[in-house]
């Protein structure tokens, strides 16, 4: 096959682009390819003249699965807001108003449980620092379990994960309550003392922590959730 | 289909790792090229895989898309239709083609029956309206159905030499027409 006449050439690109190049023919003249740029410019010329076909088909709609399979593959945003809302009293009181809204709401749906007897509960929306919900806790102070349940999938790096504390208030340095799942519910052990001091506490928050959770016992990365904690009706 | 001018703005928010831009280069494009994947491949899994596999390389080449050498939507298709052409041809062995032809549920109208709805591009319609019709048929079921010699050959029930010789001149003649 003589490469360098220009007939030659043009019309093994213009079966390239067709695709009725192939095999041993195909892979030789995508070797060529790599270093010719004029032969580039001609699979290029044949490409512009050739695939207007494609705006003859009736569009078809692909499922939904298609598009969630590849945002799942895009690297995600890093997490917003790396800024720590510890010491931020602005933060603390302007969002009570939202969160009692919410709360109040969930409690009702709560109340309309009425398969099983629902015991008394704590309960919590924990949200985040744009007063999205993100879980809901509910205590339950007879059996010292705190179930946790995410109201939406959280994103978080593989290398992190997101630690519950209880905030005790009174200048009470904050307690573990373990990791929470960024995905789906869990259930919590609350230690004694911790169920015992939960009704008076100021409330919880969510840190974002490396994969073990804190090392130190106390939070070491950023608060970006908290929630107050609303007793029964 | 949107202008050309802005499918190319959106692919080039694309290449500054704009995902909004990205969603919305999907929804404007995916429609027309997962039809493109289906009248290639067939089966609705395998398009659906292409379709996924080629948005993806959309993705990370967007920053080499050069709006000098192609339309937006002519890199796209290019990228969509090249993953497809290879899996095709990988998949002789389950022999995609022919064979499984009647057993395939209706993704579409043929190739043959699209052609005669209206054609945004004028030069090409006219082009290939001055083809013989053997010509014509043999270049646009190449297109739309990925067929090599030899399936075409088999699916126009025509002698290997003649359909090589079908598309050779065809492509030959509507390079000569299309050319200023």
């Amino acid at each position: 096959m003589n490469h360098r006449n220009p007939q030659i050439r043009s019309a093994l690109a213009g079966e390239y682009v067709l695709g009725t190049l192939h095999g041993h023919a195909r892979r030789r003249f995508e070797r060529l390819l790599e270093t010719d740029e004029a032969l580039r410019r001609e699979v290029e010329r044949w490409q512009a003249a050739l695939y207007p076909l494609v705006d003859t088909l009736p569009d078809r709609e692909p499922p939904p699965r298609v598009w969630q399979a590849i945002v799942r593959q895009i690297a995600p945003p890093a997490v917003r807001r790396e800024v720590s809302l510890w010491n931020n009293l602005t933060f603390w009181r302007s969002w009570g108003l939202i969160a009692s809204t919410i709360v109040l709401i969930v409690a009702i749906y709560l109340a309309m449980d009425l398969t099983r007897p629902v015991p008394p509960q704590y309960v919590a929306v924990i949200s985040n620092v744009e007063q999205q919900a993100a879980w809901l806790a509910q205590a339950d102070l007879a059996e010292n379990r705190l179930s946790i349940q995410a109201l939406h999938p959280q994103e978080v790096a593989p290398d992190r994960s997101f630690e519950l504390w209880l905030l005790p208030g009174e200048g009470k340095p904050p307690r573990s309550l373990g990791l929470i799942p960024a995905q789906g519910g869990t259930s919590l052990t609350l230690p004694p003392d911790v169920a015992q001091a939960l009704p008076q506490a100021a409330g919880l928050a969510v840190s974002l922590e490396s994969a073990g959770g804190s090392p130190t016992g106390q939070p070491t990365g950023p608060v970006l959730y908290q929630g107050q904690i609303v007793p029964p009706a | 289909m949107p202008h050309a001018d802005f499918l190319q703005a959106l692919l080039a928010d694309c290449a500054r790792r704009d995902r909004d831009a990205f969603e919305r280069l999907y929804r404007l494009t995916a429609p027309r090229l997962f039809a493109m994947c289906l009248s290639m491949l067939r089966r609705e899994d395998l398009a659906e895989e292409v379709l996924q596999e080629a948005y993806l390389q959309i993705w990370r080449d967007a920053a080499r898309f050069d709006p000098d050498r192609a339309a937006a939507m002519t890199w796209m298709a290019v990228i969509v239709r090249h993953r497809a052409l290879d899996l095709l041809r990988r998949k002789t062995e389950v022999r995609l083609g022919e064979q499984q032809d009647h057993d395939a549920p209706d993704t579409g109208p043929g190739p043959l029956e699209v052609l005669q709805r209206g054609f945004d591009n004028r030069a090409l319609e006219l082009c290939l309206e001055q083809l013989s019709e053997e010509q014509r048929n043999s270049i646009v079921l190449s297109f739309f159905r990925g067929f090599t010699h030899q399936q075409l050959s088999d699916y126009l029930a025509a002698p290997l030499g003649t359909v090589k010789s079908w598309i050779r001149r065809g492509l030959g003649q509507l390079k000569r027409c299309l050319q200023p």
